[in-house]
C-alpha cells in the first residue's frame, strides 16, 4: 500500500511539473478549428446571393446545405401543422404543390386515415414533407412523402459521424441533434457485418455477396446492386466513381424497380417470410421520396411479409424502393417525435439513420437584402 | 473528443493516456507491494509487471480489433497503431497469461498466490483507469440525463456529441471507477484478513482472493457493461456485449471452483443442489432482464434495479458456497484450535508474521 501511495504522489508531481512547463493548446484533439472553411464559405455565399437578388432578378433561389456539416439548419416551428379535415389537406397539398412548381403529390385527401390519425405537414420553400398512417390489411402503415428542393437535403447520418463508432442511439434523438424534419432508421450497419457500405463518399466496407445494396448518388438518386453482382473492390470502386455515389444501405432486398415488384427468391437476413415490423425507403422520382414503415398497433395484428411490404410501395406508386432493417428498428419521426407504434413499446439503439432537413436558413443567419 | 494534456514539438500526450499509465503504474506498485507482505520477495511482482504490461497491451488491442475490426485497416495495423481501443478483458487474459509465464519459467512456485496480489492491484488500476474517460466521450450510457440535480457526477457527464450539442449522459464509467474502488477497498481487506484463514481439508488458500475478484468484477461489470452506449459486440451478436458474456462465464467458473471444493470438503449436501439451483435462476433472471431493458429501453430504472439485485443474490451464493469451504466458524467459536486440528497441518496457515492464526480473529 505505501509503495503505491508513493507512486500515485510521485505521478502528480511530475504532471503538474509537465503541465506548467508543457501547456497544451486548448482546442481537444480532433476539434475542428475552421471545419470544411471554403465549403462552408461557397454555401453561405451561394446562398446569400439568392437572398440578394430575391425581388430584383428573376432567378429562383436555390438553397443547399454543405455535403460536410452534420447539423441542417433548424426547422421554423411555425411551419409543421397537423389537420384530419380533408378540405384542411387539400389546401396544404395545393400550397405544397406550389412551392414546388405545380408538381404533383401521391397523397391525396381521399386517402383512408388510420382513425384517430391526423395528416402533419411541414413546408417551407426547401421541402415539404406529409406524414401521415393507414391501415393496409391490418398493418398500421406509416409513411412520409417528401419533395426537397435540392439534394444536399437528403442526409445520411452515423453515430458519432464516423463509420464503426461503437456508438449507438435511438433514432429521435439522432433526428433531434441534426435538426431533421423527417427521419427514418437506417440499415443498422454495425449490428452485421455484409453489405456495401459507403459514407460521404469513401468506401468503408466491401461484402456485397449476400444481401442487395442500395446507393445514393450525388443527385439522390437512387441506384441498386443485387447480392453478388459486386464484390471485387476494384469493380466497387469502379462503380462508386462512376455513378457518383454519396452514401449507402445495406440491408434489402430490393423490393420495387421501375415500378414493378422485384423480390429475389431467397434472401438470408430481415426475415423476409416471417411477418415481422418492416421498414422502406422509396424513389418517385427526382427529388421525390417515400419513407414507410410497417407495425402491429392497437387492435391491428397483422405484420407483413416482404412480398407484402413490397406490394403496398409499389400500390403507392413507388419508382424504386428498398428494404431497411425492421423489427424494433423500424423508427419514423417527424419533428424530433416518433410516428410510427415501435415494436416493444421503444425505440431501439441503433447506428444510423436517413434524415431530410430544410436548407432554408435560419433567420439570424439569413442575409437582409 | 480526446484532451490534451501537453505538447512536445509534433507529439500530442492526451489526458486519457496519462490516466491510463498512472493505472498502470499503480497496479504493478500495489502488485509489488502486495508481493512483499505475501511472500517477502519481489522478484516475481517485478518481473510481472513488464510482462503484463507488454502482453495486456497486446491482447487487449487483439480483442478491440476482433470486436471492432473495421476501424482498422487490417490486424498488423491495429497492433502497430497508437491510436485505437484497448478492451479490458484482452488485458486480464494478457495479465493472467504473464503470471503463467512466470509460473512455467519457475520464478514463483504458487501462481494462485501471485494473482492473489494482482487482484487487488487490478482492482485498483480499473478504478484509476476508469477516469480516463473524463477526457474522452467514452463509456457514457444510453440513458440521457434531463435537467435537474442528477446532471453532475458521478450521476451524468457532460458530452459535446458529434452535432455540436451539449448532452448529458449517465456517466457509467464514473460508477465503475467508485465500484471498482470499492472492489479494491474488499479485496485487500479480504488479503490481509481471510487469506489466512483456515480452509477445509484439502483446500487451498491461496487464490481466493482472485477468485472472488472475478466475482466482484463480473457480477458489477454485466449490469454496468449493459448500460453503455459503445459496448464491444463479440461479431454477429448485437445484443450481448463481449463483457456481459465473459462476466457471466467468470461467475459460472467461480462458482464451479468453490462447488469443487466444497464437495470435497463436505461431501455432496442438498443445499448444494439449492444453490446451484438459485444460481441459476438469478442468472437467467438477470439475461431476461438485458432482453428486457433492450426492447423496453424506457423501463431501464426497473430493469437495471431487478438486474442488480439478481447479480447481488449470484454474490451472496458464490461468497455461500466460498464460506462452505473454510473452517472459519469452527476456529472463532474455539471448537477446534490449529494445534489440535487432526487435519493435515498444511490445511493450518501461517501469516507471514509468524503468529498461528489461532491467535488471531478469523472472519466469519
Amino acid at each position: 500500500m505505501p509503495l503505491a501511495l508513493a507512486g500515485l504522489v510521485m505521478a502528480g508531481i511530475l504532471l503538474l511539473l509537465l503541465a506548467v512547463f508543457f501547456p497544451a493548446d486548448s482546442r481537444a484533439a480532433g476539434e475542428k478549428i475552421q471545419p470544411e472553411l471554403s465549403d462552408k464559405l461557397d454555401m453561405y455565399v451561394h446562398n446569400s446571393i439568392s437572398n440578394a437578388l430575391d425581388g430584383i432578378y428573376p432567378i429562383e433561389k436555390v438553397y443547399r446545405l454543405s455535403e460536410n456539416e452534420l447539423v441542417a439548419p433548424e426547422p421554423d416551428q411555425s411551419r409543421f401543422g397537423s389537420t384530419a379535415d380533408p378540405q384542411e389537406m387539400q389546401k396544404v397539398l395545393t400550397a405544397a404543390s406550389e412551392i414546388f412548381d405545380g408538381q404533383e403529390f401521391r397523397f391525396t385527401p381521399e386517402k383512408a386515415l388510420m382513425p384517430g390519425t391526423e395528416l402533419r405537414y411541414y413546408m417551407d420553400e426547401t421541402i415539404v414533407a406529409l406524414t401521415w398512417q393507414e391501415v393496409i390489411q391490418n398493418t398500421v402503415y406509416s409513411f412520409s412523402e417528401i419533395r426537397i428542393a435540392h439534394p444536399s437535403q437528403f442526409r445520411r447520418m452515423f453515430t458519432g459521424d464516423s463509420f464503426n463508432s461503437g456508438i449507438q442511439n435511438r433514432s429521435s434523438d439522432m433526428a433531434a441533434s441534426v435538426n431533421a424534419v423527417v427521419a427514418i432508421s437506417g440499415d443498422f450497419y454495425a449490428f452485421r457485418s455484409h453489405g456495401i457500405i459507403v459514407y460521404r463518399g469513401e468506401l468503408y466496407r466491401n461484402a456485397g455477396q449476400y444481401i442487395d445494396t442500395c446507393f445514393f448518388d450525388t443527385n439522390r438518386n437512387m441506384h441498386f446492386v443485387r447480392a453478388g453482382e459486386l464484390t471485387r473492390e476494384e469493380d466497387v470502386r469502379r462503380y462508386l466513381e462512376e455513378k457518383d455515389i454519396l452514401f449507402s444501405a445495406a440491408f434489402g432486398p430490393v423490393l420495387v424497380v421501375d415500378g414493378a415488384v422485384s423480390l429475389p427468391g431467397y434472401y438470408p437476413i430481415g426475415e423476409v417470410e416471417d411477418r415481422y415490423a418492416r421498414c422502406a425507403i422509396g424513389q418517385y422520382g427526382e427529388l421525390h421520396y417515400l419513407l414507410a414503415t410497417a407495425n402491429t398497433g392497437g387492435y391491428y395484428t397483422n405484420a407483413p411479409t416482404i412480398a407484402e411490404l413490397a406490394a403496398v410501395m409499389q400500390a403507392q406508386g413507388c419508382d424504386k424502393a428498398y428494404t431497411l432493417d425492421g423489427g424494433q428498428t423500424a423508427t419514423l419521426v417527424m419533428n424530433d417525435v416518433r410516428v410510427n407504434p415501435v415494436e416493444y413499446g421503444s425505440e431501439r439503439n441503433i447506428s444510423d439513420i436517413i434524415y431530410f432537413a430544410t436548407a432554408l436558413p435560419n433567420i439570424e443567419g439569413s442575409v437582409e437584402a | 473528443m480526446n484532451d490534451i494534456a501537453f505538447v512536445f514539438g509534433n507529439v500530442y500526450i492526451h489526458w486519457s493516456g496519462i490516466i491510463l499509465a498512472l493505472a498502470a503504474a499503480c497496479t504493478m506498485l500495489m502488485t509489488i507491494s502486495l508481493r512483499v507482505f505475501q511472500e517477502r520477495e519481489v522478484l516475481s511482482a517485478v518481473l510481472l509487471a513488464p510482462l503484463a504490461l507488454v502482453l495486456g497491451l497486446f491482447f487487449g488491442r487483439l480483442v478491440h480489433w476482433y470486436c471492432r475490426y473495421e476501424q482498422y485497416e487490417g490486424l498488423f495495423a491495429a497492433l502497430v497503431k497508437l491510436s485505437g481501443g484497448f478492451s479490458l478483458v484482452g488485458v486480464f487474459f494478457g495479465c493472467l497469461l504473464a503470471a503463467l509465464i512466470l509460473r512455467l519459467l519457475r520464478v514463483t512456485d504458487n501462481l494462485p498466490a501471485l494473482l492473489d496480489c494482482l487482484a487487488p492491484a487490478g482492482m485498483l488500476g480499473i478504478g484509476v483507469g476508469r477516469l480516463s474517460a473524463l477526457f474522452t466521450s467514452v463509456s457514457r450510457g444510453k440513458i440521457l440525463i434531463g435537467e435537474g440535480f442528477f446532471r453532475r457526477l458521478p450521476f451524468a457527464a457532460e458530452l459535446v456529441n458529434t452535432a455540436g450539442q451539449t448532452e448529458w449522459r449517465f456517466a457509467v464509467f464514473c460508477v465503475q471507477s467508485i465500484v471498482a474502488f470499492a472492489g479494491f477497498a474488499f479485496l485487500t481487506r479480504v488479503f490481509y484478513r481471510t487469506r489466512g484463514r483456515a480452509m477445509k481439508r484439502e483446500n487451498w488458500k491461496d487464490g481466493n482472493v482472485f477468485l472472488l475478484f472475478l466475482m466482484f468484477w463480473g457480477a458489477t461489470e454485466v449490469v454496468l457493461d449493459s448500460m453503455r452506449y459503445d459496448a464491444l459486440f463479440l461479431r454477429s451478436n448485437g445484443f450481448v456485449s463481449m463483457v456481459q458474456v465473459v462476466g457471466a462465464v467468470s461467475l459460472l467458473f467461480v462458482l464451479v471452483m468453490y462447488s469443487i471444493r466444497s464437495v470435497r470438503a463436505n461431501r455432496l449436501r442438498i443445499w448444494h443442489f439449492v444453490l446451484w439451483g438459485l444460481f441459476l435462476a438469478l442468472l437467467g433472471g438477470v439475461g431476461y432482464m438485458e432482453y428486457y431493458v433492450q426492447r423496453h429501453g424506457d423501463e431501464y430504472l426497473l430493469c437495471y434495479s431487478v438486474m442488480s439485485m439478481c447479480m447481488a443474490g449470484i454474490v451472496a451464493v458464490i461468497m455461500s458456497m466460498y464460506r462452505t469451504t473454510a473452517r472459519g466458524r469452527e476456529m472463532r467459536r474455539g471448537v477446534v484450535s490449529a494445534a489440535e486440528d487432526p487435519i493435515e497441518n498444511d490445511s493450518v496457515p501461517e501469516n507471514t508474521a509468524g503468529k498461528s492464526t489461532a491467535d488471531e480473529k478469523t472472519v466469519g
